[in-house]
């Protein structure tokens, strides 16, 4: 399944949301990286003389209590999100794949304790079940990102144990076992490659998710704490000046939704472009 | 109607699952914690109170014990005391769920409600501007976080066009209707108290859109994907070249199998909108269980936190087994099966 | 004799994601009344698919019909709206399916979906139309139509 840089130009020519939603991601990440060049002042510089100014030329998202210039912590903070975002996508994919290749191919009382354990994860609603944990390990953007990292594995873990149980009885998988190759190298070699496709989806969906939950974390005192210019925090803050000086929660909301769109477009923009079958 | 096997095997699977949830918070609440008496009393508690809560969790004694103490506790209702307010969470979470209950009964229907709605207008007009509409539509509802939609729709509805309230369930000069269900708007309306219905309606629909607007994004998908296919499904052919009107088909014949798994995604709703509930409680001040574990979480009111936790948990087991046992009532293939 | 059916220079084409694939070229074909036409071709040769233009029920709709025309009885059929297509399908231009396993809606009951039939296009109360369905139902012998009616097609 290779695919030519020239084949994927043509195929966001051709499908306007994807394009849009990649160049939402692009964006997003090229401020993240950018930050400290494009920023004019720094994170956590107070200026208490110029708190809570409505946008301006100065400050273009205007400033937040301590004066601090609204536009640069927002680009900071997409630095935050996109690094949680990323780490909790890859650790849980890895960690869920790796249960859920086991539980698919090895089946029997295995599969049935990896799948008990994944239900009983799956018994809570993901939000109250980030918030026990967190609450159990200490508050802070870490633990947070743990915690979802846990509440997000058993995706993985289904995901790929189906798709394991659906390609182990497929004729290439049972010629090698025949020729005696070892379990492991089964599963490395013939059947993650074809199961690329939906996981690559539900890791670009995840991103988005992720960073949803773990903003909500931060917003209800639970995720990163202040000063961080994390987006979430910045809004439980915001909430009490929000009647008056709307741009201070206005603004880091806009860019979790900018973020989380963008990536949900591409999760479904891959899906559309890979897997035409799943198509409408 | 179903067989005695079938309800046998979902009380047994509900008590395994009820197990389960019990040992994981158990689990989180005694043995994450690097010290759960320090967690259950608190950072101000006296030094004696944290040995007599040492001495009453038994620390020391085999975790088996420990659990055993947990669950007889459970049983008899004992969920700890709060740190914040030296009373039983038991007793505080109940006072409190009536609201989270009204809460989000109301979201869910309008979530539901209007979803199928718009996943149908989507499906049937397929790439016309409607589908084109509530894809994006969806898409926003998917990718906005509750905290922010609720804090905008508070500067828009209640600061730049005031025509919402901002927090409570109905106005502070009004009492509340006498208490039934604790459901402002049913027990209002059973004592013929209109000025609370209309009040306690005027206050609750702020809260519940933002909190429906997600799930509603996610049922319309749905309903469109799942409406679509059954369009394109034999029956709906047969049932057109036998002359049946295309609206019957519609409304009678796809919509009531797109419909299905439909339930199932609404059983799953709920859980996310009991944990949306903290957050929109929050913002609109909404005196729910909500509100409650945000107010603990500010106060690292442990006991609280997982007080809540359980409940919540244990709510969203049911519901989904009832949603389960639902489907299999109006599968027609499951149920065939299990009579 | 006069023809029932007449099909005259019948092309279908059907717009995917590759473009407009065309599907019958210049189809022309008559079934006199009283006869029975009998049309013979390998898969993929279209015959399901000239069987669906006859009665509108191509993927696509009309506009899929790109050329020609249907005359039934002397209407032209390739020129009803959806409407008036409604009073011809089930009453004077009957369709079998290939696939008797899919055909039936497995939600609804088969007495259900055969006495809806029934009403759409006769004036009949619905006990009625339950009667006439059970009726159907011995006449092409199956055992115990009042039991079969109250089951799904599953």
């Amino acid at each position: 399944m290779i695919i030519s840089p020239k084949k994927i130009m043509g195929i966001l020519e051709q499908n306007t949301l994807t394009l849009i939603g990649t160049i939402m991601v692009a964006f997003i990440i090229f401020i993240g990286v950018t930050a400290p060049l494009i920023c004019p002042y720094d994170p956590n510089l107070m200026n208490i003389p110029a708190r809570l100014q409505a946008p301006s030329l100065a400050h273009f998202f205007g400033t937040d209590e301590m004066g601090r210039d609204v536009f640069t912590r927002v680009i900071y903070g997409a630095r935050i999100s996109i690094t949680v975002g990323l780490s909790i996508v890859v650790i849980a994919a890895g960690i869920g794949c790796f249960f859920g290749s086991i539980s698919g191919y090895a089946g029997g009382k295995i599969d049935r304790v990896i799948m008990a354990a994944t239900d009983m994860v799956l018994s809570f609603p993901s939000m109250v079940l980030a918030l026990a944990l967190t609450a159990a390990m200490g508050p802070g953007l870490f633990n947070t990102m743990l915690a979802v990292c846990i509440v997000r594995i058993p995706l993985y873990v289904r995901l790929m144990r189906g798709q394991v149980l659906a390609l182990k009885e497929m004729q290439y998988v049972r010629a090698a076992r025949t020729f005696g190759e070892r379990p492991a190298k089964i599963v490395l070699r013939h059947i993650i490659p074809n199961c690329l496709t939906p996981l690559l989806v539900q890791m670009t969906l995840g991103i988005g998710d992720a960073i949803l939950i773990a903003s909500s974390m931060s917003f209800i005192g639970l995720g990163a704490q202040p000063p961080t210019p994390e987006w979430g925090a910045m809004i439980a803050t915001a909430r009490i000046y929000a009647i008056d000086q709307w741009w201070y929660a206005a603004f880091p909301g806009l860019f979790i939704l900018i973020t989380v769109m963008g990536f949900n477009l591409l999760g479904d923009g891959i899906r559309d472009i890979l897997d035409p079958r799943s198509k409408d | 109607m179903f067989s005695l096997r079938f309800v046998m095997r979902n009380i047994l699977h509900l008590f395994i699952v009820f197990l389960g949830v019990s040992v994981f918070t158990f689990f989180i609440s005694h043995v994450i914690p690097g010290d759960p008496a320090r967690m259950l009393v608190g950072p101000h508690a006296s030094q004696e109170a944290l040995e007599a809560t040492r001495a009453q969790l038994g620390l020391n004694k085999p975790i088996i014990v420990q659990y055993e103490k947990y669950i007889v506790d459970l049983v008899h209702g004992d969920l700890g005391t709060s740190i914040r307010t030296q009373r039983p969470v038991a007793s505080e979470l109940a006072k409190c769920f009536p609201a989270t209950l009204e809460l989000t009964m109301v979201s869910m229907i309008m979530a539901v409600v209007f979803g199928i709605i718009l996943g149908v207008a989507a499906a049937v007009n397929r790439n016309k501007w409607i589908d084109h509409a509530s894809r994006v539509f969806s898409l926003i509802g998917v990718s906005t976080p509750l905290f922010w939609s609720g804090v905008i729709a508070l500067i828009v509805f209640y600061k730049v066009i005031p025509i919402f309230p901002a927090s409570g369930r109905i106005d502070t000069f009004l009492s509340p209707p006498h208490e039934v269900t604790g459901l402002y708007i049913f027990d209002g309306l059973i004592a013929g108290n209109f000025a609370v219905v209309i009040s306690a309606i005027h206050h609750i629909i702020l809260p519940a859109v933002c909190l429906a607007y997600v799930q509603l994004a996610i049922v319309a998908r749905q309903v469109r994907s799942s409406m679509i296919d059954v369009l394109e499904q034999d029956y709906i052919r047969t049932a057109k070249s036998c002359g049946i009107s295309q609206k019957t088909i519609i409304y009678k014949y796809a919509l009531k199998n797109a419909l299905l798994p439909t339930i199932t995604v609404t059983g799953l709703t709920v859980g996310e909108l009991l944990g949306g509930a903290i957050i929109t409680e929050t913002i609109f001040a909404w005196p729910g269980m909500g509100k409650y574990v945000m107010d603990s979480i500010a106060f690292l009111d442990f006991p609280a936190i997982m007080g809540f936790t359980l409940v919540v948990s244990l709510s969203y087991v049911l519901i989904n087994m009832a949603v389960d046992i639902l489907y299999s009532f109006l599968n027609p293939q499951i149920r065939e099966v299990e009579k | 004799m006069e023809n029932i059916l007449s099909i005259k220079n019948l092309s279908v084409s059907l717009s995917g994601k590759r473009g407009i694939v065309p599907i019958l070229q210049n189809i022309s074909l008559e079934v006199e009344q009283g006869h029975i036409l009998g049309i013979v071709g390998e898969s993929g040769s279209g015959k399901s698919m000239t069987a669906f233009a006859i009665n509108q029920l191509l993927p696509g709709g009309r506009k899929s019909i790109v050329d020609g025309s249907i005359s039934f009885c002397g209407e032209d059929l390739t020129e009803k709206t959806e409407k008036e297509m409604t009073k011809f399908r089930g009453k004077e231009i009957a369709m079998i399916f290939q696939e008797p396993m899919t055909c039936l809606n497995p939600v609804f009951t088969i007495g259900r979906q055969m006495k809806d039939v029934i009403m759409t296009h006769q004036k009949k109360s619905s006990k009625e139309a339950e009667k006439q369905a059970e009726e159907m139902l011995e006449k092409v012998h199956i055992r115990n139509p009042n039991r079969v009616k109250e089951r799904n097609s599953i």
